[in-house]
């Protein structure tokens, strides 16, 4: 036992084990902080709002008593003037009125104001009245007095009443519930405690983000790999990380700020703040996910690592504009730029994973490097989703500005230091005609509507809806952590959990369906009922559906088109994916420009239901007979060429996400070997 | 050919002392930032409740307690009726400025001929109603008016006699112009205590690294446990 003692406090915790006891020693002390924090706050607070009450228990009192000075205390009689009401933790509610006379030892009934069916038709003495009653009764004086009786506890303002004569005849007692007396809005309620856990986690990851970025940039790289690689998969997933956190955060603050402005009257009065929204959204999704053929431009003249650093500068240097002039319509214009310098952080990132995926290891297949900048980009998701709310609410635009800004030339020197080397991508550019055809053919066309346009309108829902939805109900900004944590833990740990368990569970066209069904019905459920308990359910169902692809679209989709069209499969599956957040940031957006958020939300949740349920009817009603022995590779192949269209038509051959076929299914980052 | 690299930080101690200064850095003003978010969107959500209760009841109170003002009192004899409201307008409107943060002040006015006369104020500051012009509060359904400052609210209701003509104007004023300068001390108070919270708490969180060295070096010496 001694040896042990000894050996823990001569032993100090290495490796993982320390990083692991800095993070839960990070997450704890981040926690408990937050939660004494709020809840001397609220102590203070609590204190200010209770006393409110007093005075307004006894003033309400006085003015009751005054009124009826003179009057006949009896039973039947009525109260001269409106009972007042107050205001408790959000609510407004009417005071209990109740008049009584001097009876003997005790006070009797003669009026109240309280509903009738809780009244009895019984004389009525006041039970659990105190000294003070009798107090005020004899020293005319109003008093603020606790009392309890069989229906529940209250706090009362106590008056007396001058009679005819000027002595008291009786007594006024003006209640109020001790709960409501107590009771606050702003306490530790439920979404704000998930925003502290938010809060936490958030810094914890960025904490765990930050040490592996200095752990990597101190470690010695592998020079015997080629340049791109040699900082390995947590390279690439650090630039994935700080990207996401720099490029969320701009999205997420366009409607706390134009909100913001609004009130301040910065925005014509004409035109409903939802409008500006709706149109800021656009832009900046326009910005972001469009002009690919100008991104192939600049990266094509400047190199891929030079156009990145040029479009960090002049991201940081719009971002900077656009908040110290403090004009709206100048912050709308820029957010179009904004959103394609941000863009090109994520089309770097594009290059990267081609340019290395094309050299031929095993552990940088490209579903691999997806799969790792995906892990990246949600938990930079989550961070930059806390940075944005607790930065703009508390430090305002210009903070955040410089802080997304300081974070992309932190992405910009990981770029230069990790990506040593990356050529542009070569292939051929989608022509527009190429594009109209692949998206309007029967099933390759609506497999793209169905499951791939539908995930960016998805990303549209997390960065313009959520936001202006919780400004709606009234939560913080840094609330909507929360929400991105549960869709990433949703999504990326129990889905795959789940899928890695029973790898043989549901094939592609099965995850297509189940996340058409989650989709559609999540959406439903918060139609019926937006608020923001029900939104927790929503994302749940979301991040559910959306963990189920993991990444076989590209090559399932590769797998319907004739040979000769392959290579546009991933041009046609991004511009399908832009369009959706295109799409998504407008049609979510303008959700809000309805009075009635409900039925809006209905219809569109219609709309994303046909969306949604397309390619799964159009599998359903143009099925191909199932031939009886299993289809071989060189029959598929056949049967591809007799068909005319080439966008079309023939799909799931394989059974996707079995373990039968192979090439979706061997990565394996054990013992990479180069193919 | 494996692409499994080991990353590990470099010997030299250099860096180990930058990254340990980074993160501890990082630490400290990352909590910082956060329990300043924390404690600002609790004092604004806080003082917007409090306002909100302080509007309520000011409302409340001008709506009930000038239902005791008669105009036809204040028509027939102004003097009197200043005699009379002097005393019943501070037994309705309670104010112990010992107890309460929120503090009342009330006018009370005739009204004739366009202009306002003062008939009794509880203040010599902070009352608006001669300031405002009379179009603002004489509408045709004789509503009360609110008017809502930085640090107060008031509420002037129009008082009419029998006839139904506006003869005089009561004004009930609530300030809370405290509830700035309470949000500023707690937060203070909140941040030095989070600031020595850290401090402590890295301390204590370094005593899992220093105790083991420190043993280690004792032993070096030849100390015996």
């Amino acid at each position: 036992m001694r040896n042990f003692f000894l050996s823990s406090i001569t032993t100090s915790p290495r490796g993982s084990r320390s990083l692991a006891a800095q993070l839960g020693y990070c997450f704890v002390v981040i926690l408990v902080v937050l939660v004494v924090v709020s809840m001397t706050i609220t102590t203070a607070y609590s204190a200010v709002l209770q006393q409110d009450h007093t005075d307004s228990l006894q003033t309400t009192a006085a003015v009751s008593a005054l009124s009826l000075s003179h009057a006949t205390l009896q039973e039947g009689m009525g109260f001269p003037i409106p009972v007042s009401t107050y205001f408790s933790a959000g609510d407004t509610k009417s005071f209990t009125v109740n008049i009584y006379t001097k009876a003997g030892n005790s006070f009797l009934r003669v009026y109240t104001s309280a509903p009738t069916e809780s009244v009895t038709t019984d004389q009525v003495t006041l039970d659990g009245a105190g000294e003070e009653y009798r107090k005020a009764f004899d020293q005319q004086e109003a008093v603020v007095v606790s009392r309890s009786d069989n229906s529940g506890s209250f706090v009362a303002g106590v008056a007396p009443i001058l009679g005819v004569d000027g002595t008291v005849s009786g007594l006024v007692e003006v209640l109020m519930p001790e709960s409501d007396f107590s009771a606050t809005q702003n306490g530790l309620s439920l979404s704000w405690i998930f925003t502290m856990i938010s809060i936490a986690v958030a810094l914890s990851i960025i904490y765990f983000e930050i040490d592996k970025l200095l752990t990597t940039m101190f470690g010695q790289p592998d020079r015997q790999l080629p340049k791109i690689i040699r900082y390995g998969l947590s390279g690439c997933q650090s630039i994935a990380f700080f990207s996401s956190m720099a490029c969320s955060i701009p999205p997420l603050v366009i409607s706390s700020y134009l909100i913001a402005a609004e009130k301040s009257g910065k925005l014509p009065p004409s035109i409903p703040a939802s409008a500006f929204i709706m149109l800021g959204g656009f832009l900046l999704s326009v910005g972001f996910f469009g002009f690919s053929s100008l991104r192939r431009f600049i990266v094509r003249r400047f190199t891929t690592r030079i156009s990145l650093v040029i479009s960090i500068f002049t991201a940081f240097l719009l971002l900077v504009i656009s908040s110290v002039f403090s004009n709206v319509y100048l912050y709308l214009i820029l957010l179009l730029p904004i959103g394609f310098c941000l863009g090109m952080v994520f089309y770097f990132q594009r290059e990267y994973r081609l340019y290395a995926s094309r050299l031929g290891y095993e552990e940088f297949s490209e579903r691999m490097i997806h799969m790792t900048q995906y892990t990246g980009y949600l938990l930079g998701a989550c961070v930059g989703s806390v940075l944005a709310g607790i930065i703009f609410e508390r430090f305002g635009l210009v903070a955040v500005s410089i802080i997304c800004g300081c974070i992309l030339l932190i992405v910009g020197i990981q770029a230069l230091l990790f990506v040593q080397h990356c050529p542009p991508s070569s292939g051929m550019p989608l022509h527009l005609p190429n594009l109209l055809y692949a998206l309007t053919s029967r099933k390759s066309g609506s497999f793209v509507w169905s499951s791939v346009t539908t995930c960016g309108i998805q990303i549209a829902f997390y960065f313009v809806f959520l936001p202006s939805f919780l400004n709606m109900v009234g939560l913080s900004l840094a609330t909507i952590s929360f929400y991105f944590i549960l869709f990433s833990f949703m999504g990326s740990v129990v889905v795959h959990s789940v899928l890695k368990l029973f790898p043989n569970m549901i094939n592609m066209q099965g995850r297509i369906i189940l996340s058409a069904i989650l989709q559609a019905s999540g959406l439903l459920i918060l139609a019926f009922i937006p608020t923001a308990k029900v939104l927790v359910i929503t994302v749940t169902l979301m991040g559910a559906a959306l963990g189920l692809h993991e990444f076989h679209f590209l090559d399932f989709y590769r797998d319907m088109l004739r040979d000769d069209k392959k290579t546009l499969a991933r041009d046609i599956l991004e511009r399908g994916l832009a369009a959706g957040v295109i799409l998504g940031s407008a049609g979510y957006g303008a959700l809000f420009l309805s009075d009635n958020i409900r039925l809006a939300l209905i219809l569109f949740t219609v709309v994303m239901a046909v969306l949604l349920f397309a390619y799964p009817l159009m599998t359903l009603l143009y099925a191909p007979a199932k031939p009886d022995h299993p289809v071989h590779p060189d029959d598929l192949h056949a049967f591809v060429h007799e068909d005319q269209d080439p966008y079309a038509d023939h799909q799931d051959p394989y059974p996707y996400g079995q373990n039968s076929y192979k090439p979706y299914n061997q990565d394996n980052r054990e013992g990479g070997t180069r193919q | 050919m494996s692409v499994h690299s080991e990353h590990q930080i470099g010997s030299g101690s250099s860096a180990t002392v930058l990254k340990i200064i980074v993160l501890a850095l990082f630490a400290v003003i990352t909590a910082i930032v956060a329990v300043s978010f924390a404690a600002h969107h609790m004092r604004i959500g806080f003082e917007k409740e409090y306002m909100h209760q302080v509007n309520v009841k000011i409302e409340q109170l001008a709506s009930t307690s000038s239902l005791l003002i008669s105009g036809d009192e204040i028509l027939a004899d102004p003097a009197a009726a200043q005699t009379k409201y002097a005393s019943v307008l501070p037994a309705m409107l309670i104010d112990s400025t010992e107890e309460n943060q929120s503090h009342k002040i009330y006018g009370l006015y005739s009204y004739s001929g366009g202009t306002l006369t003062p008939l009794l104020q509880s203040s010599s500051e902070g009352l608006l109603a001669t300031q405002i012009p009379v179009s603002d509060w004489l509408t045709t359904d004789a509503a009360a008016y609110k008017i809502e400052n930085e640090g107060q609210v008031t509420i002037l209701t129009p008082i009419k006699d029998s006839q139904g003509k506006v003869v005089a104007l009561y004004e009930a004023s609530a300030t809370y112009s405290f509830v700035d300068a309470y949000g500023n001390a707690v937060e203070r108070r909140v941040l030095k205590s989070v600031l020595v919270a850290v401090a402590a708490g890295m301390v204590l969180f370094s005593l899992q690294f220093l105790i083991p060295a420190i043993v280690h070096k004792a032993r070096g010496k030849g100390v015996s446990y």
